[in-house]
């Protein structure tokens, strides 16, 4: 086959531990991208009851809106990375409104269908007025930082401290807050929380805000670290559902943790697989959490 | 003009095996298959190796249906327990990785380069081109797969799994074993859509990966939407309209200079997109479910 | 609002008909060399087959500008392939059966072209492509499939003896999971250990994954002294982009469509500098490519690159064919001629102002273009010499010339 795991020889354990470092370095980063998408995920699958394979998408637009700021008006990159996530937000939640909250459906399938219909739309969309080159933020390219075996440039280390705080807040507005609690009784159960007179229609709006923020900086994140392209959201489609459904469905901190479990599971697996397997591990994380533990490492009332 | 007509018409009745096997999926049993173009794959990959490995046509297409019926049975013991947005989501993911295995795995599928020179399955047919008779061998596939899956639906087991389709409680209250016909229609669809794969390659000579994407699946879905969830019938003409249609938009570009051709492209998907919304709501209701389901709280086993 | 059903199952198929009915008509036209623009134009080509277009379509402008061929226009009719064999095959089919092509260009995935090309030779018509993997060469295609760009088969053969010139003993290989990556991967290992190198590993990485990290550490884990990347612009931004920011150090060799203008902007000459490029030669210095430059950046304020020059060899090679032909423009006519205006010996031109005059005389000429001599040996491969080239402060700074008779594609 040519490429059986290793190609090369080992330089024997400290290489070894020297690799497990690297790949635990990239797993933490790509955990962190993860699970800016699959908090607002969990937090909608669990809220609103339907898996919205749009989500990832939001993350794109994020992107391009920055990069439309960014690149192509001339904005600095951490300006037209706010008026991005802005606009994101401005197409973004409406866009949800409309096709998730607002059509007459009888049933979560046409929400599923419809969240087909919704990727296709954006993604296209993107298409129609960017193309389909891959595009980079004007910004430099930077040199890492190294301790050891540990090699992280100034924009990764802030993607993981943005990643982490904005799931602390998150976190913090679920736990410590009104909005928080009717979120949380909403996916416990929704018929009740109306029937306690909770505002749901604007805890809803609230969802979608929180959903479409955390995935449109995660997008502007993303292209900053790696690339930006239409089906940058599409091609997490897997990944962030695994995230989300191995954290449990309906608890945030949960999907973070399961963006953690997908990421550093998908960088540890090139040890032993080859590289372009990677997807696969998302899927079979995601096949065997569904068959053993639905609910997730986390999840559960 | 023929020409190319016989050759929009082989395609459009390759493509209605497909929505036929997955109107017996949604339409009849309510199963949401997201990764119907897996079936697909398989039937192609398995005739095209076993041909090339000297196996008659029907045999190998034989051996591709019973490829893709052992996938189905594989996938459907797993997860069909489970709500219908985490089967959809799986089989999406499961769609996915097949085509990642069928990228990888070279030394078997021959990976990116794909499998070139696919023999017809005849030497020659005397007195008739060899295009038109390949078009003979399609609709002659359709009319008996028509055939049986209208059988198949008026039978009682069609009627069970119409009654599993719109109250599985009910259905299991009743003593059957709903694991057992969720798993037999979705054999029957595999199978249909395995034969399509095997025609499909074939008739191109030539099958890669990249021919297997979810794209196909969801274009599947819009001609069944199309022409009526629940109808043999309906799933005949919905794809022919799709893609009439679909085919028609490529001759707009020609008079409509406008628009350059990859905006035209992205123009075409998102219609495609808003479609799949439009259909899904407005044309009638989604599978005739007689109720809403009611989504539970926490995930059924 | 619910639509009736077999009311909106009517007007689809009636409006769909229309469609295909009206695009029929509209080119019931005076008979004119008509060439079928096959290049991706979405997915993952398109970016290649968005310039191919419009070098197609300048070029056919520029030539009916000078009153055409024997003073019939050129007609291009263009498909998007969107990088998909799919729909490749069903673009081709419409070109062929509706518009009548009388000649097919573009496909630049090997995949596209490898299912495009039989529905070519079952309408009889030349098909002319960019693409790399080696089974095009030997594809049964009657002569009718011609590619402009070299095989992965020779171009390996380039790299092992590029290397070994320059002292590496030991090379890595960071290659695209596609036809023309792993036919490098398959054809590069055995001609550099037959130039006494050694391979110390072969990474393949997918496209579209959010980090390349654990591929590029694991190519250079062996400490190559050189590692050989297989992919393209795109990709190579991004890959390039990790592999500097992780800090590792190496040196890379690669093909020129991967590492030209776009992507040194887009990494930046720090990044780029010393990387070794094998690129085909001639090529900036011949008149075709000179013209083709001129005529692509007036238009697109861009430089031509190596697959806007394949564009417009294919169309100018097609063209003179026709003229060549006197005006016959049927599939077997073309197949004729097409050696005749494009291989030695012949005048020598260089642009359709040069050759349309020799050609109507009936002159034997030799059209030496902009990608390559666009000499066609029997498999239909035009023969290329090499360029290689490392980047200096942004910028190809030629190292040496290795002419096709050094490469041998054994």
């Amino acid at each position: 086959m040519g490429t059986g795991p290793r190609d090369q020889v080992h330089g024997g354990v400290g290489q070894l531990i020297g690799e497990l470092v690297h790949l635990t370095v990239t797993g933490i980063l790509v955990a962190s991208l993860l699970a800016l998408g699959a908090v607002g995920l969990s937090l909608t699958f669990g809220v609103a009851r339907f898996a919205n394979v749009a989500h990832p998408d939001f993350m794109m637009l994020g992107a391009y809106a920055t990069f439309a700021f960014n690149a192509l008006v001339g904005v600095p990159f951490w300006w037209a990375a706010l008026l991005g996530i802005g606009a994101a937000l401005l197409v973004g939640v409406p866009v949800a409104r409309l096709a998730y909250d607002k059509l007459p459906v009888t049933g979560t399938v046409q929400l599923l269908v419809i969240s087909i219909g919704v990727s296709f739309i954006l993604r296209h969309a993107v298409l129609f007025a960017f193309g389909s080159s891959l595009l980079q933020f004007s910004v430099p390219l930077q040199r890492p930082y190294v301790w050891g075996p540990v090699r992280l440039t100034p924009y990764q280390l802030l993607t993981l401290a943005v990643a982490a705080v904005l799931v602390l807040a998150v976190h913090l507005l679920l736990s410590r807050t009104k909005l928080g609690r009717v979120l949380r009784a909403i996916a416990d159960n929704a018929v009740l929380t109306e029937i306690a007179g909770a505002d749901v229609g604007r805890a809803r709006l609230a969802m979608w805000f929180i959903a479409v923020l955390l995935a449109a900086t995660g997008g502007v994140l993303f292209g900053l670290n790696l690339v930006i392209q239409p089906n940058m959201g599409w091609d997490l489609v897997i990944p962030i559902f695994s995230a989300a459904i191995v954290g449990g469905i309906g608890n945030p901190y949960g999907a973070m943790g399961g963006a953690l479990v997908i990421g550093l599971a998908q960088e540890w697996s090139t040890l032993l697989i080859p590289a372009s397997y990677k997807e696969a591990i998302a899927f079979g994380a995601m096949a065997l959490c569904l068959m053993f533990r639905p609910r997730g490492l986390w999840g559960g009332a | 003009m023929t020409d190319y007509l016989i050759a929009l018409a082989t395609i459009i009745g390759i493509q209605v095996l497909l929505t036929l096997g997955l109107t017996l999926h949604y339409g009849i049993t309510g199963l949401v298959n997201f990764g119907h173009v897996a079936f697909y794959a398989l039937g192609a990959y398995a005739s095209a190796l076993l041909t090339l490995a000297g196996v008659p046509f029907m045999v190998a297409m034989g051996a591709g249906v019973v490829l893709a019926v052992a996938a189905s049975l594989l996938v459907g013991t797993a997860t069909l327990r489970l709500r219908e947005d985490y089967f959809a989501i799986l089989t999406l993911g499961f769609s996915e990785l097949l085509r990642l295995l069928l990228l990888n795995v070279r030394d078997l599928t021959r990976g990116a380069l794909g499998i070139p020179g696919i023999p017809r399955p005849w030497r020659a047919v005397s007195g008739v081109p060899d295009h038109v008779a390949y078009l003979g061998l399609v609709l002659a596939a359709v009319a008996i797969a028509f055939v049986l899956s209208e059988i198949l639906a008026r039978s009682p087991l069609g009627r069970t799994l119409r009654a599993i389709r719109d109250d599985d409680q009910a259905a299991m209250a009743l003593g059957k074993d709903v694991l057992r016909f969720r798993l037999t229609a979705l054999g029957w669809g595999a199978a249909l859509a395995a034969v399509a794969g095997s025609l499909w390659a074939h008739y191109v000579t030539y099958v890669v990966p990249d021919q297997f994407t979810p794209e196909i699946t969801f274009y599947t879905w819009m001609a069944m939407i199309i022409g009526g969830p629940g109808s043999m019938r309906g799933a005949v003409w919905g794809t022919a309209v799709l893609f009439v249609v679909l085919e028609g938009t490529r001759f707009a570009k020609d008079v409509m200079p406008g628009l350059d051709a990859p905006r035209l492209a992205a123009l075409r998907q998102i219609v495609i997109g808003l479609g799949l919304i439009v259909l899904t709501v407005y044309l009638r209701k989604l599978g005739g479910r007689t109720r809403p389901r009611v989504a539970p709280a926490h995930v059924r086993t | 609002m619910t639509l009736n059903r077999r009311q909106f199952l009517a007007t689809g198929l009636a409006g769909g008909t229309a469609a295909l009915v009206g695009g029929r008509l509209a080119h019931a036209q005076s008979e004119a060399l008509r060439i079928g623009v096959l290049t991706p134009l979405t997915g993952g080509g398109a970016v290649y087959g968005t310039t191919m277009s419009r070098m197609y379509t300048l070029l056919a402008d520029e030539i009916n500008k000078a009153g055409g061929i024997a003073g019939k226009p050129i007609q291009l009719f263009t498909e998007d392939a969107q990088t998909n064999p799919d729909a490749g095959v069903r673009g081709a089919r419409k070109l062929v059966d509706v518009n009548k092509v009388h000649a097919i260009v573009g496909t630049w995935s090997s995949a596209v072209t490898l299912a495009v090309a039989p529905v070519a030779v079952q309408a009889r018509i030349p098909h002319f492509c960019v693409s790399s993997s080696p089974a095009i060469s030997t594809f049964k295609d009657d002569d009718f499939l011609y590619r402009t760009a070299y095989s992965q088969a020779v171009i390996s053969s380039v790299y092992a003896t590029t290397a070994q010139k320059l002292g590496y003993k030991t090379a890595a290989l960071l290659i695209l999971n596609n036809p023309y990556g792993i036919g490098l991967g398959d054809s590069f290992p055995a001609r550099f250990e037959k130039a006494g190198g050694k391979v110390t590993g072969k990474v393949i990485y997918n496209p579209n994954q959010s980090s390349y990290r654990s591929e590029i550490q694991q190519a250079l884990a062996g400490k190559p002294d050189v590692i050989l990347f297989g992919g393209y612009t795109p990709d190579g931004i991004q890959v390039f982009k990790e592999w500097f920011q992780l800090g590792l150090g190496g040196t890379w060799m690669g093909p020129g469509f991967a590492f030209d203008q776009k992507f040194v902007q887009g990494i930046g000459a720090q990044a780029a500098e010393g990387i070794i490029v094998v690129e085909g030669a001639p090529n900036l210095t011949s008149s075709a490519y000179k013209n083709a430059n001129k005529l692509f950046s007036a238009a697109h304020k861009d430089e031509a690159d190596f697959f806007a020059a394949m564009a417009y060899d294919h169309l100018m090679i097609l063209a003179l064919a026709a003229l060549a032909a006197k005006g016959d423009t049927a599939g077997d006519a073309l197949k004729a001629n097409i050696r005749k205006v494009s291989n030695p010996p012949g005048k020598v031109v260089g642009s359709w102002a040069d050759a349309a005059g020799p050609v109507n005389a009936g002159e034997k000429v030799n059209y030496e273009g902009a990608s390559s001599a666009v000499d066609f040996d029997e498999n239909g491969d035009a023969k290329t010499d090499f360029g290689v080239y490392r980047i200096k402060s942004g910028k190809w700074a030629l190292d040496r010339v290795i002419k096709y008779t050094e490469v041998s594609a054994s």
